[in-house]
């Protein structure tokens, strides 16, 4: 009986262990092969250790910098989705400040209106965006970059708000009022302070995804200069030397830890972003 | 009258809707609108919308060229969302029962389930690429020489079956997170007492699973399964990273075969109007969200 839980216990850790590798094997890939200089990354391809196995460098760290416009994507991509949710997370906290606390007719419809967007798969709003950045020649420019990921940021962030407004405590406002608040006055006095860390979440959340968009970024961004960094990897894949493969692995090395970083100061916010996803 | 007054009545709740409305309207409504209308005229890269030309752009899927690869795409969708999804839910349904229980550093154990979500698609596409792509610094490659299932070519994402299950595989990898978080805390919602008891009629593991664990937790089973459907559907992007549609169109879903008519080919009216179909397929599906959703509420 004692030796049958010791197997159980041994068999839990084994599957464990090949499931976290699994989910963790393209980092581990794209971080130990950053490490090979140049030629190395064939020399030494398939060799996992560092100093045991192969030399390790941080060159391509600095190549891809100085040699490749990854500085450029990565600035590119900040610029686009931090715009992004400096417009739409202010947009949002009102929307989603109505719809959570506040009853008046026409709500539910409002609200379905208003998160459309969501349910419709990226590609096919990338074309009327297109048609319609095109007419504007707002093709190829930041601020097109930064209204084409608002269109998405806007509902997901007004979805995201109106659950954490929701779950406030009802009477809130009304005892404000009783004190003497006008009703705009209890919103941005009493109710925006206690929302102030999930709105700071949900900025960060609204920041990841036009950090992860490819559609959009793609349609918008055509020359070197307005790609993101998940369409600048995308087109290097396809034009780069084979033996500047190791730039490769550690831009998307960087592209990966990024939103990592970010999501792990998250924490309780993380999942409630990944649920309404 | 009645919504006149309804607005009056209640001015200051619609006028915080006013901010997001506006850009809705311009960045939403107004393209779909603008889509609409663009599928039934032409197009000209640096023009913009050029005649009109009627149904024409309809009829190149329905009647022309456009079929065959319509079609075949189609199938492709149902195949590769019913495996991805499929997948993912079986990966993340693991994960979720050996994370559940109470091992030591569990919260880390937890963290590091969901990394795939941290991942840029197309970056996470990429690497995997490469992972697949050639012998020697392609890790999976060279796992996949010890075995006598493939030929050591230079690129196995060539061959038609391994690409698509390739493609099938990423997919899993860069979203079972969203089935994860859900079924972990179903697993740990399951009452241990029915667990009790089950041990004291001397239920195997196997046996526990099957009638304590599967039967408490089903009804997230089959929403995650759902809600993955809708948003599996429409992408594009692992699949665009990997293999770009490709080989001889196996791994072209519809999303892939709107992107590249609109994005490689430049056809913006043909791609329109593919849109408007691939919306009116969609359509179903996503009322069918809508409904659950407001259920939940």
């Amino acid at each position: 009986m004692l030796e049958n839980e010791r197997f159980k216990r041994i068999g839990i850790w084994v599957v464990l262990i090949a499931c976290l590798s699994f989910a963790l094997i393209p980092f581990a890939y794209a971080f130990v092969q950053s490490l090979k200089e140049g030629f190395d990354l064939f020399i030494y391809g398939d060799k996992v250790i560092p100093f045991l196995q192969f030399r390790p460098s941080l060159a391509s760290y600095k190549d891809m910098f100085t040699y490749f416009p990854f500085g450029q994507y990565f600035l590119t991509t900040v610029i686009g989705a931090l715009g992004a949710a400096f417009i739409a997370t202010p947009c949002a906290v009102f929307a989603a400040y109505s719809f959570g606390r506040l009853q008046y007719p026409g709500k539910n419809l409002l609200f379905l209106i208003s998160v459309t967007a969501f349910f419709i798969p990226f590609v096919l709003l990338a074309i009327p965006l297109y048609v319609l950045m095109s007419d504007l020649r707002l093709i190829n420019t930041y601020p097109g970059l930064i209204l084409a990921f608002t269109t998405v940021t806007l509902p997901y962030n007004i979805w995201l708000l109106r659950g954490f407004f929701e779950e406030l405590p009802a009477n809130l406002e009304e005892a404000a009022m009783v004190y003497g608040c006008t009703p705009w006055k209890a919103f941005y006095k009493v109710i925006l302070p206690l929302c102030l860390p999930a709105v700071f979440s949900v900025f960060l959340l609204a920041f990841m995804l036009g950090w992860h968009d490819f559609v959009l970024a793609y349609m918008i961004g055509q020359d070197t200069q307005h790609f993101t960094i998940s369409v600048g990897i995308m087109s290097l894949k396809s034009e780069l030397a084979t033996k500047m493969l190791y730039v490769m692995m550690s831009g998307s090395f960087l592209a990966m830890l990024i939103p990592l970083i970010v999501y792990a100061s998250l924490q309780r916010f993380l999942i409630e972003g990944i649920k309404v996803e | 009258m009645k919504f006149l007054k309804a607005i009056r009545d209640n001015y200051s709740s619609y006028l915080f809707l006013l901010p997001s409305l506006i850009l809705l309207t311009c960045l939403l409504f107004i393209p779909i609108f603008l889509a609409i209308k663009q599928s039934f005229y032409g197009f000209e890269v640096g023009v913009g919308m050029t005649e009109f030309i009627g149904f024409k752009n309809y009829m190149y899927w329905f009647a022309g060229k456009g079929l065959a690869p319509l079609l075949k795409s189609i199938v492709v969708t149902v195949i590769y969302t019913a495996l991805s999804v499929g997948g993912m839910t079986a990966v993340a349904l693991i994960f979720a029962l050996i994370t559940a229980r109470d091992l030591p550093f569990k919260a880390i154990w937890r963290g590091l389930s969901l990394i795939g979500y941290a991942a840029p698609a197309a970056v996470g596409g990429v690497v995997w690429h490469y992972m697949l792509a050639a012998d020697k610094y392609g890790w999976v490659h060279t796992m996949l020489n010890w075995t006598p299932f493939i030929e050591p070519t230079t690129m196995i994402t060539q061959q038609k079956l391994i690409a698509f299950l390739a493609v099938v595989l990423v997919k899993i990898w860069r979203d079972y997170g969203f089935a994860y978080v859900i079924l972990l805390a179903a697993v740990m919602g399951v009452p241990k007492y029915l667990y009790e008891s089950a041990k004291v009629y001397g239920a195997s593991p196997w046996q526990q699973f099957k009638h304590v664990t599967l039967p408490t937790i089903f009804p997230a089973l089959t929403a995650v399964m759902f809600i993955r459907t809708v948003f599996t559907v429409g992408k594009l992007t692992i699949p665009w990273a990997i293999t770009k549609g490709g080989p001889a169109g196996v791994t072209t879903n519809i999303a892939v075969l709107l992107f590249k008519q609109a994005f490689v080919s430049w056809e913006i009216g043909r791609a329109a109007a593919l849109g408007m179909l691939f919306a009116a397929l969609l359509f179903p599906l996503a009322a069918l969200w809508i409904k659950l959703q407001q259920r939940r509420q």
